[in-house]
């Protein structure tokens, strides 16, 4: 039978006065999960996750196809063929949502139990979708099914897609509070898409048959508008595709955006009967098409240069780890073989092998002070490498800071004046206390004064140790070679010793002042220098939290 | 081991296909549905329901509904019932016709027997 008074439709599915609503809902409803989840299944089809994705698609993309029959058609048997396959498919999404979204929280299969009652609930639908306790028969004067349809029949699979919204929920709920903060926002995203399509697809659905099958409406076309929730629903499967990778699928940003903005534009043809609109929205699809094109290929491409770059600082740093350890290796290798030999220059110093002749001993004082030089450099490499592997402890006490700085200084004076530099201290009356690893803080103040010492060749160094009850600030203020701004810039990083400092001291590793920041930073503190340029002194601050931290 | 672990899907599948084939053999070879649709109806004999001709209901028309086998109607009238006399009664030969006339006292609007009749009634 056929309904008189409406239009036949052209190739199957088009009918020139249909609202334009009709067409701008379903066809892309139909397209964009299909597209969705054919393109997550092919990319892991063993992943039960994909799996079931691409089930809930191909089942909705179904149902919105057999609907657009049932709203382009004339034919009594062709639309109830459509007609019955509602019912079944409703079923299926509802169950298949649950399903998924146990596996997706789970990231395991669900057991036989759940599979049995998946498969009772789904099943009673289908076995009864060919019934007449399903569909009795199809009205020809307004073209549809709907005062034909067992309203039993429609409620079951209707209040199927309201215990999914709720036994979801449920499953969210849960998870959510077991789970570790990353994971959460995985949760509430993909918890909210799945929800909100489920709602506006049941919901709509229910309400648009509901108030058409009593009269209120004179046709469904309301819940066209729900099918708009599967379109939000894919958009946060592309979410979770682009960002979160979630099903295993490597989809990025750019091709996203241009399938969306190709659909969205191709949507617009569904509605447009003007010829002028019709071929602007031609030129634009074929442009973004174009454009989208030439945009994916240059994403794509940087995308491969960043990869590569990340290899390649990964390889780096890989390589920067061997090297550490290679360096660490033969500093500890070299300086047992230079203490040993500093070892035997001090025994033919002190004359326990006998009296050395006077014309040998210049000789052995000098492999003397090169030996102790070299195993200070060799200690001051091996410092600054544990320090860049994290593995120096800092063993924290109180201690007095007042009398180490007074130590330091005056253990260090007879090399100021032999250079007949003047080095003076200044220190508060009272004590000043810090709380931390006494020897480490040593090696710091000491590496600051001796530099002092090393880089004024004449004038005056002057130390100064104060108090203020919230800040220990510690200053040399020298009167030597200055700092340039360009070595300033380098100054604390690591072997970053300036252009002037190998000048005056040929032995400088470049790594007494990154030991340095190390140590009063682990400590809470700041270091800092100050130079108006070359030659014209230099002043370094170290300020400590008093008490310490 | 394959079955046990996929047998959901299997089951699904196997039922769908086997409802598909019912639904087809059902709607499109054996056609055992009933159709609907508004018959004729005379005021001034029967209660009738009342439509609409467009959407301002400018013009009003009176019917019955009637429910005749698929089969049976599609001898009688072919697949377009507009202007099939066979259409309007229930025939000798017809199993399972029926005609709801309109009730009073229910959501629809009817036209009784002796009611007056709009002058702007074009299908009487």
């Amino acid at each position: 039978m056929i309904c008189a008074g409406y239009t036949e439709p052209l190739y199957f599915f088009f009918v020139s006065d249909l609202p334009g609503i009709i067409y701008y809902s379903h066809i892309p409803a139909i397209i964009v999960p299909l597209l969705v989840g054919i393109f997550v299944f092919l990319n892991d089809r063993k992943a039960l996750l994909n799996q079931l994705l691409f089930g809930i698609c191909a089942c909705f993309s179904l149902w919105i196809f057999f609907d657009l029959i049932t709203w382009t058609n004339i034919h009594s048997n062709f639309i109830l063929f459509s007609w019955s396959f509602f019912g079944p498919l409703q079923a299926l999404i509802a169950v298949l949502s649950v399903y998924f979204m146990y596996v997706f929280l789970t990231k395991k299969d669900v057991g036989t139990i759940l599979k049995l009652i998946f498969l009772i609930l789904a099943g009673i639908a289908i076995v009864l979708a060919p019934t007449e306790l399903s569909l009795r028969g199809f009205n020809i004067s307004s073209c549809d099914a709907f005062g034909l349809e067992n309203q039993n029949f429609q409620a079951y699979y209707s209040s199927l897609g309201a215990l999914a919204m709720l036994w979801i929920l449920g499953l969210l709920v849960w998870h959510y509070r077991k789970a570790v903060p990353a994971v959460k926002k995985q949760i509430v995203l993909m918890g909210m898409g799945i929800e909100l399509f489920l709602f506006s697809f049941f919901t709509v659905e229910f309400l648009g048959a509901y108030l058409t099958t009593i009269g209120v409406l004179p046709d469904s076309q309301l819940e066209t508008y729900g099918y708009f929730g599967m379109i939000v629903f894919m958009v946060f499967i592309g979410i979770f595709l682009v960002r979160f990778k979630t099903f295993h699928a490597s989809l990025i940003a750019a091709q996203a955006l241009v399938i969306a903005l190709v659909i969205l534009i191709a949507s617009e043809f569904t509605f447009t009967r003007n010829a002028t609109n019709l071929t602007l929205i031609g030129i634009t699809l074929v442009l973004t098409v174009i454009i989208g094109f030439v945009l994916i290929r240059s994403t794509k491409r940087e995308i491969a240069q960043r990869e590569h770059i990340e290899q390649l600082a990964k390889e780096l740093e890989k390589a920067n780890q061997q090297q550490v350890s290679l360096i660490h290796f033969i500093t500890h290798q070299l300086k047992g073989f230079v203490t040993k030999s500093r070892n035997i220059f001090s025994m033919l110093n002190d004359g326990d092998y006998g009296a050395a002749p006077d014309t040998m001993k210049p000789l052995i004082q000098e492999g003397f002070d090169s030996a102790t030089k070299g195993a200070q450099t060799i200690q001051e490499i091996l410092n600054a490498a544990n320090i860049k592997s994290g593995k120096v402890e800092y063993a924290k006490a109180p201690f007095s800071f007042k009398n180490l700085v007074e130590g330091i200084v005056q253990n260090l004076k007879p090399n100021a004046d032999s250079k007949g530099v003047a080095l003076t201290l200044s220190v508060p009356d009272a004590d000043v206390t810090l709380v931390g690893d006494q020897m480490q803080m040593e090696n710091a103040i000491k590496n600051l004064v001796d530099n002092a010492v090393k880089y004024t060749p004449q004038g005056s160094i002057a130390a100064a140790l104060t108090d203020d009850g919230t800040t220990i600030r510690f200053t040399t203020k020298d009167t030597g070679v200055g700092i340039t701004s360009e070595d300033m810039q380098r100054l604390f990083t690591e072997g970053g010793h300036g252009a002037e400092s190998t000048k005056v001291n040929v032995d400088s590793t470049g790594f007494g002042l990154y030991i340095v920041k190390n140590i009063i930073e682990a400590h809470g503190g700041t270091v800092r220098a100050e130079s108006e340029g070359k030659d014209k002194g230099s002043t370094f601050i170290v300020e400590l939290p008093a008490g310490g931290k | 081991m394959h079955f046990r672990r996929h047998f959901l899907l299997y089951s699904v599948l196997i039922l769908i296909v086997l409802g598909a084939c019912a639904s087809y053999y059902r709607f499109m070879v054996v056609h055992q549905y009933v159709v609907e649709y508004e018959a004729d109806c005379d005021p001034a004999d029967h209660s009738c329901f009342t439509g609409c001709d467009d959407d301002a209901c400018t013009s009003t028309y009176y019917y019955a509904l009637m429910q005749k086998r698929e089969t049976d109607i599609n001898t009688e009238c072919g697949p377009d019932i507009t202007d099939c006399d066979a259409a309007q009664s229930c025939l000798p030969d017809d199993a399972g016709c029926t005609v709801t006339y309109c009730e009073a006292g229910g959501d629809e609007e009817c036209i009784g027997p002796g009611a007056d009749v709009p002058e702007n009634n074009n299908d009487l």
